[in-house]
């Protein structure tokens, strides 16, 4: 059965319309540098209203902050679209002009011996900061190959319009792959991670059509991708989880923790892959407590609700 | 563009900031800045890198366009209305040029210099209005009076670090040999 694709004109003013990422190429392109901060918080302020996004944050900042008043998490929102304005106007801004943020390690030596690691690795992040800045920027240092694995634009138009911004700005290093055909998707990560090369997976968020696994976080039972778990046991390569945090106008910080190997020790491959998959829940918890305002979930992480 | 790996200190580099009197301040800070290791740390070298700057910039013009259309404003409404009004409606006038650029699509050498362009609009419409109302009756003058103060800093500023830009070479070739 064929599905139809809605393409009413009016989509494209939805808050995941391409108007939007049009909108803010010629805002970067053309808004004078020292009225930047006032567009992006006048347009956040905008973008506030888009009520199921702002109600996905709070929802979600109740769990992070257990106790917490709805009116400071609305202020908590707003916190968190701004930031995720910036981070979008940087990716962006680095994509037509190649101005590059300031950059700060913490756990300089986990991202030294990722980038030393002799086989492949994958690197497992979170929607939080810049992940294509990260990626760009990774591709174009490290000197290694990275397949950069992200979840398809749900409006097809915007999808499109991203995937030629893609093809067109990318440097040669940078491979992007859609986790829309899981099955060859997971061979084609294989066949990259045992030719060498790095991927880099953002792991806090579960998309129709992919194998998950459910796992405690901040208290609640959510679904986390077993994916790069089950890949980094078949292809026997290490997890590094890593962020990258927006600290301030043109600054971020990029956090390399201490990798996550994935062994196979038991007979029963499912213990081992929870196992991992708690590893990485913690490790995100603890970064997503302490920079709840750089997590960038619009929905609700899980459907359970506190008391 | 050039980066400059570990040196804290750099921060404080004239090239990262774009206004002469930004650029004079920085040259003071970083000449009294004691070298610093931060290992894992990675400076871009661009004119507008520096955030300070930036929101000042931003802010200033904001309180500037502000004042004055809750002036213009006032002459219309009642002035409490015209205070409440001004932020917003300020707000969107400092960003027409945004709005409006998308229709120079048939005008491409607009479009290609989009950045300089609706920075000389902005500019010329703020330092005309800025002169209508230094020469006005009531408390705007001060505003706007404040605003050519400043302009006339940055402007004495340029003139003393113009003989200083080689020094500034010679600041950031102490950092050569940073590949981006």
């Amino acid at each position: 059965m064929t599905s139809v694709v809605n393409t009413s004109w009016w989509r494209r003013f939805l808050a995941r319309g391409v108007f939007w990422r049009q909108v803010l190429r010629y805002a970067v392109l053309g808004a004078p540098i020292w009225i930047e901060p006032l567009a992006i918080g006048s347009w956040t302020l905008f973008f506030l209203l888009w009520g199921s996004g702002r109600r996905g944050i709070m929802r979600n900042l109740s769990a992070i902050k257990p106790g917490s008043l709805a009116l400071a998490n609305f202020f908590r929102a707003y916190r968190v679209f701004w930031n995720f304005a910036w981070a979008i106007a940087d990716t962006v801004r680095f994509r037509e002009q190649r101005v590059v943020p300031d950059w700060e390690f913490v756990g300089i030596e986990y991202f030294e011996q990722l980038r030393a690691t002799p086989g492949g690795a994958i690197i497992l992040t979170a929607h939080m900061g810049s992940y294509d800045l990260g990626a760009y920027l990774f591709s174009e240092t490290s000197h290694r190959p990275l397949v950069m694995v992200r979840a398809p634009e749900v409006d097809p138009q915007t999808h499109d319009y991203e995937e030629q911004v893609q093809e067109n700005r990318r440097p040669d290093a940078l491979r992007i792959d859609f986790n829309t055909k899981a099955m060859e998707l997971a061979l084609d990560l294989l066949d990259a991670l045992q030719s060498s090369q790095v991927v880099a997976i953002q792991g806090d968020r579960v998309t129709p059509g992919i194998a998950s696994m459910p796992v405690k976080l901040f208290g609640r039972t959510t679904l986390m991708p077993s994916g790069p778990f089950a890949l980094a046991m078949a292809a026997r390569v290490p997890i590094f989880p890593l962020f990258i945090l927006r600290t301030g106008r043109r600054q971020y910080r990029l956090v390399t923790c201490a990798p996550i190997a994935v062994e196979r020790r038991s007979r029963q491959r499912d213990e081992d892959l929870q196992a991992a998959v708690a590893a990485w829940a913690e490790q995100l918890e603890i970064m997503i407590r302490r920079n709840w305002q750089q997590w960038f979930a619009f929905e609700e992480f899980s459907p359970e609700r506190g008391g | 563009m050039r980066v400059i790996r570990d040196r804290a200190e750099a921060k404080w580099l004239p090239s990262r900031f774009h206004f002469a009197l930004a650029r004079l301040v920085a040259y003071v800070v970083f000449r009294r800045a004691a070298p610093r290791d931060q290992r894992g740390l990675v400076l871009a070298v661009d004119r507008n890198q520096n955030g300070i700057e930036s929101y000042a910039a931003s802010i200033g013009v904001l309180i500037l366009a502000t004042c004055y259309t809750a002036v213009l404003l006032g002459r219309l409404v009642h002035p409490i209305a015209a205070a409440v009004l001004a932020v917003p409606m300020a707000l969107a006038a400092l960003q027409v040029p945004i709005v409006l650029l998308p229709l120079t699509a048939a005008l491409p050498r607009i479009q290609r210099h989009a950045m300089r362009v609706n920075s000389l609009l902005l500019t010329t419409v703020l330092l005309c209005l800025s002169l209508y109302f230094a020469v006005s009756d009531g408390w705007v003058r001060i505003i706007a009076r404040t605003f050519f103060v400043l302009v006339l800093m940055n402007v004495l500023a340029a003139i003393v670090i113009w003989p200083l830009r080689q020094r500034f070479a010679e600041l950031e070739g102490r950092y050569e040999g940073a590949p981006p």
